[in-house]
């Protein structure tokens, strides 16, 4: 008797088990499968995608598209160009994003609330809506048609939200560790230097993150400020194929595939410092 | 004896303090200078452009008061398109948050491959849009989508789909599309905040003998609510700025302005119609509306915050 | 490497790529290049041509080609590829030309997009340029509404006309002749149609490609004689509009892949998937690289309807008024350069283009050899500014109230002639605002 219910229960704890395997399985396989099946379409010769109904694994696989790509199109030269874009963006970001959320969380000053406001309402605007003056004011400045001055543009518009990111990451940091820097002798900045920073280094990253897949992204400003193709990024470079009425589908999912690989691999290496980093749970009082 | 130590690092903090008084001021005040060269002056220009006539090859610009905010009332296409987009935005909103809540609840448990599943779920965050747009236009198209394999799974259907050309699918699909792309990102900041919930609270509320769900609900919850919050607030932003994902997949089709929010209506209007003055009305009409929902957050955020420092 | 870098800091311009210089050598010859020493630029005033047709492969080339044999044949002018991809081309334009000045002495324009920069003042008289050419008088009438005062702002570098361009194998062995009816025309199309396999024909039909769909959606009722507008009256609602709607609409029904992209719908063109398409005769160069199986098969019809006429629009390069005088003397020799007859032909023998912009712009002996062309010859030319009247200066906003209607005609079965009533309706009231304060 006993050890039937004993086995009952680990039947049970079994089939439970399974259960949420499956669930988690069946969870990932939705979210993943439009990344499965580009990749899919991307090495299949074009014929078999365009049948119904598609096969689902493919039957024959063909790196035409690839190559192709990269003999035609100055793919290399759109990807340096926009890992510059993204870095640049990225530092820009940090630096003042750090100062920000230093100055919303742990500085003590009038019209804290007005400031926060104003960074959530410089969010709420369209890109579309102020790309017109942002370009006048570039042609007018001469700045148009660079990677770094673009970057500017690219860091004001994703800044705001990094300081709030990052100003939760400083929540979780108890002001007393803030406190027994000043104690100890540090000025305001050499606390966050030195020990602020070191204590937020996950949300640094996850800050990046954010900073560097916007930029990376990116399109309407990008389009509209760069003129020479030979510093377009690659945003731009993939919509420059994706108009073209002779570009086969498969290379435009080759194209958009090449163009995701490089933010999923950079996430995919820095992923542990990010749920890290947007918690900082560790230092919490 | 905690009390002396206390007092004394009042009395340090505040002579130290004396001498960095201005510190926020100057560092708030670069941040300012730097967004206002890049959005708040030029918001202020397309706020002036709202008063005018500015359509591209129109004779003359020239002031013309309140016109484009008296056509503005009378637009019903423009109303018709905040019906859309609230509509647009709360379903992203809550289907991001929960998802991502959801998901976060689950892969916060202790299994083998738990950090795999974790790096699955968070990809479509790292996906570029215009890769999300056209992998999924190409699995929904109506001859030879994929969606269509899974669709003909479900008893009574038949025939190939519509898809983004159905009127009743078109919305669904724009958001699904939508919560795809952005509940990675709530995933993983809830996923942070799940972990950073002290320990303690959980093994108190087991001695008291406390079931999962009330953990959930007296514990977890109250704990990780202002980063639900926040995770509102930014997908609130997501969606209301929402153009790739939705003006390559149905255009704000399929008729009728069905998916058409007002980031969408602001481009037709400015880019494909030359109408810049009417763009900027629309424009900052749609600020103003969201700049209402902003002042709620920052409300909350402000009530939290000293409930934080008390 | 004769390509400085311009931008103020600019780290990755790599100046010419390796098979840029390779193209590009190859295109003007070796001789020509190396008869160019890259100390010679210094003294040679550079201006940028903005264009979206760097892109394209078959025109991009094409107009490389033409712009290395124009720097072997002189050293004055250099004149550099800027612009953007198509789709953003207009939208950078505008605001280029919001914030002043449009940035760069020499531009491509579509159709739509060059009234408006005509009518704010950017254009410069070309005029000079065909006189001195002699070509006033057979100047293509399609260049009428570029001219202010008599005086010509901007000349054709591709005129598009419609046809019907289909697959002959496909109807060879579907046993089926070409139409000239309407009716036999749908008769044909369901004859070719084997869903999902193959389809009759396309047409672009989706709000997400509202270019696409509206310039051609045009033709549609053109065939039947239709005016979308005459002056400020819109004409939606009138009997041969709503004829050629109803015919799009049974098309759709019965011949075409519904909701197809047009990037997907060209694909499937190309492997002999889609049987025709009303589509332009500049299109046609991309079947020759990215369709050579059905390429040879390829012929074309006048569109089959009643009327005979073809939609024909031209693309014209435009010098900046705003430019510098320098810089518009060296922007207007590159134009006559390229306007006098022997470079304007081999323009359009790179581009496979056949229509001309004056009779003497193109060789007999090459027109003979492109055996699709027969078509596009014969249609009766009609031009924008005499199907859409003054909405020409409102043409994506006047489609755009068309295509949403009829959009619920093809998604939602709604009778062809309400939807276009209400189109009819929204477009007289829009007409008010549209044309206050705008005087022609």
């Amino acid at each position: 008797m006993n050890a039937g219910a004993h086995l009952r229960h680990r039947l049970r704890r079994f089939g439970a088990g399974m259960a949420f395997y499956a669930l988690i399985i069946g969870f990932c396989g939705v979210v993943l499968f439009p990344v499965y099946w580009m990749i899919v379409n991307a090495i299949q010769p074009l014929s078999h995608g365009m049948q119904y109904p598609p096969p689902m694994i493919p039957e024959e696989i063909s790196f035409l598209p690839f190559t192709t790509l990269f003999e035609n199109y100055p793919v290399g030269r759109w990807l340096v160009n926009s890992l510059l874009l993204a870095t640049m963006t990225t530092l820009i970001v940090l630096a003042l994003a750090v100062l920000g959320s230093f100055a919303m969380t742990f500085l003590k000053w009038r019209g804290k609330a007005a400031f926060g406001l104003l960074l959530l309402m410089t969010q709420m605007l369209p890109e579309a809506l102020v790309v017109i003056p942002v370009y006048a004011m570039y042609r007018n400045l001469g700045l148009s048609d660079s990677l770094p001055t673009l970057s500017l543009v690219d860091a004001a518009f994703i800044l705001p939200i990094c300081i709030w990111v990052l100003k939760n990451s400083f929540d979780s940091i108890a002001e007393e560790i803030y406190e027994a820097a000043l104690i100890d002798g540090c000025s305001p900045l050499g606390a966050l230097v030195r020990t602020l920073l070191p204590l937020s280094a996950p949300g640094l990253v996850a800050v990046s993150v954010v900073a560097f897949f916007y930029a990376w992204n990116e399109y309407l400003f990008a389009v509209t400020l760069i003129n020479s193709p030979d510093i377009r990024p690659v945003a731009v470079g993939l919509a420059s194929l994706k108009v073209m009425l002779d570009t086969p589908i498969d290379r435009v999912l080759a194209a958009a595939l090449f163009f995701s690989i490089f933010p999923v691999i950079f996430y995919l290496l820095i992923q542990r410092y990010i749920v890290a980093g947007l918690s900082a749970g560790a230092v919490k009082g | 004896m905690a009390e002396q130590v206390d007092e004394g690092a009042g009395l340090l903090r505040r002579h130290r303090r004396s001498r960095w008084n201005s510190l926020p001021y100057t560092l708030v005040l670069l941040i300012v200078a730097y967004l206002a060269v890049f959005i708040l002056f030029p918001i202020a220009q397309q706020f002036l452009t709202s008063f005018s006539n500015n359509v591209v090859g129109v004779d003359k610009v020239q002031w013309v008061g309140l016109r484009n905010y008296e056509r503005l009332f009378e637009d019903d296409d423009f109303w018709f398109s905040v019906q859309v987009t609230f509509t647009y935005m709360a379903f992203v909103v809550v289907g991001a948050v929960s998802l991502g809540l959801l998901s976060a609840l689950l892969l916060n448990r202790k299994f083998r491959g738990r950090n795999v599943a974790r790096s699955a779920i968070a990809v479509p965050w790292a996906f570029p849009e215009i890769s999300a747009v056209l992998v999924f236009l190409w699995m929904c198209n109506p001859t030879f989508g994929v969606m269509n394999v899974f669709a003909r799974l479900i008893p009574g259907i038949e025939q190939n789909l519509n898809w983004l050309s159905d009127p009743k699918l078109a919305m669904p699909l724009v958001i699904a599309l939508s919560i795809w792309k952005a509940f990675p990102f709530t995933f993983l900041v809830i996923l942070a905040a799940l972990q950073a919930v002290p320990r303690e609270l959980y093994e108190a509320a087991d001695v008291d003998g406390a079931t999962r769900m009330q953990q959930l609900r007296y514990i977890t919850i109250p704990e990780i609510t202002p980063t639900l919050m926040l995770m509102a607030v930014l997908m609130s932003i997501f969606s209301f700025k929402q153009f790739t994902l939705i003006w390559l997949t149905t255009g704000g089709g399929p008729y009728g302005g069905i998916t058409e929010t007002l980031v969408l209506r602001i481009y037709q209007t400015a880019f494909r119609f030359f109408d810049l003055a009417y763009g900027a009305t629309l424009g900052v009409s749609g600020f103003v509306i969201v700049l209402g929902l902003t002042l709620l957050f920052v409300y909350a955020q402000q009530r939290q915050d000293r409930a934080r420092r008390r | 490497m004769n390509r400085p870098s311009t931008g103020l800091l600019r780290p990755f311009s790599m100046g010419m790529g390796r098979r840029d210089f390779l193209k590009r050598t190859a295109a003007a010859g070796l001789t020509a290049a190396l008869a160019t020493p890259a100390i010679a630029q210094n003294a040679r005033i550079k201006i940028p041509l903005l264009s979206w047709m760097w892109n394209e492969p078959g025109r991009g080339d094409a107009w490389r080609a033409m712009l290395a044999k124009f720097h072997a044949e002189q050293s004055d002018v250099f004149v550099e590829e800027a612009g953007a991809p198509f789709n953003e081309y207009t939208n950078n334009m505008l605001i280029q030309s919001q914030s002043g000045a449009i940035n760069g002495a020499l531009f491509h324009t579509t159709p739509d997009l060059v009234v408006r920069l005509l009518r704010g003042g950017h254009l410069e008289s070309l005029q000079d340029i065909v006189d001195s050419l002699g070509i006033g008088s057979t100047l293509s009438a399609a260049h009428d509404h570029l001219r202010v005062d008599g005086k010509v702002h901007g000349l054709d570098i591709v005129t598009v006309k419609f046809g019907l361009l289909y697959n002959s194998a496909l109807f060879d062995s579907a046993g089926v002749g070409v139409p000239t009816t309407p009716e036999e025309w749908v008769q044909t199309s369901v004859a070719l149609t084997k869903a999902p396999d193959q389809f009759g024909i396309y047409s672009p039909h989706l709000m997400s490609e509202p270019g696409d769909f509206w310039f051609i959606l045009q033709q549609w009722a053109v065939m039947f004689d239709g005016k979308w507008a005459d002056g400020r009256t819109p004409l939606v609602n009138t009997a041969p509009v709503i004829e050629g709607m109803k015919l799009f609409k049974t098309m759709y029904d019965k011949a075409m892949p519904r909701g197809t992209d047009t990037a997907t719908a060209n694909q499937m063109y190309a492997n002999g998937r889609i049987a025709q398409q009303l589509i332009v005769s500049a299109a046609v160069n991309i079947w020759s690289s990215s369709g050579p199986d059905i390429y040879p098969s390829l012929r074309s019809v006048v569109p089959p309807g009643p009327s005979g006429k073809a939609i024909t629009r031209i693309h014209p390069i435009c010098v900046n008024a705003h430019a510098s005088d320098d810089e518009k003397a060296a922007a207007k020799s590159f134009v006559e350069w390229l306007y006098r007859p022997e470079n304007y032909q081999e323009l359009m023998e790179r581009c496979l283009d056949v229509v001309p912009p004056y009779p003497g712009a193109i060789r007999q002996e090459y027109l003979d050899k492109q055996f699709w062309a027969e078509g596009y010859l014969q249609g009766e030319a009609i031009t924008p500014l005499e199907i859409m009247g003054d909405y020409i200066f409102f043409n994506q906003e006047f489609g755009n109230v068309v295509m949403d209607k009829f959009s619920e005609v093809l998604v939602a079965d709604r009778p062809v002639e309400d939807a276009m009533a209400d189109a009819q309706e929204e477009l007289e009231k829009a007409s008010k605002r549209l044309f206050d304060g705008f005087t022609l």
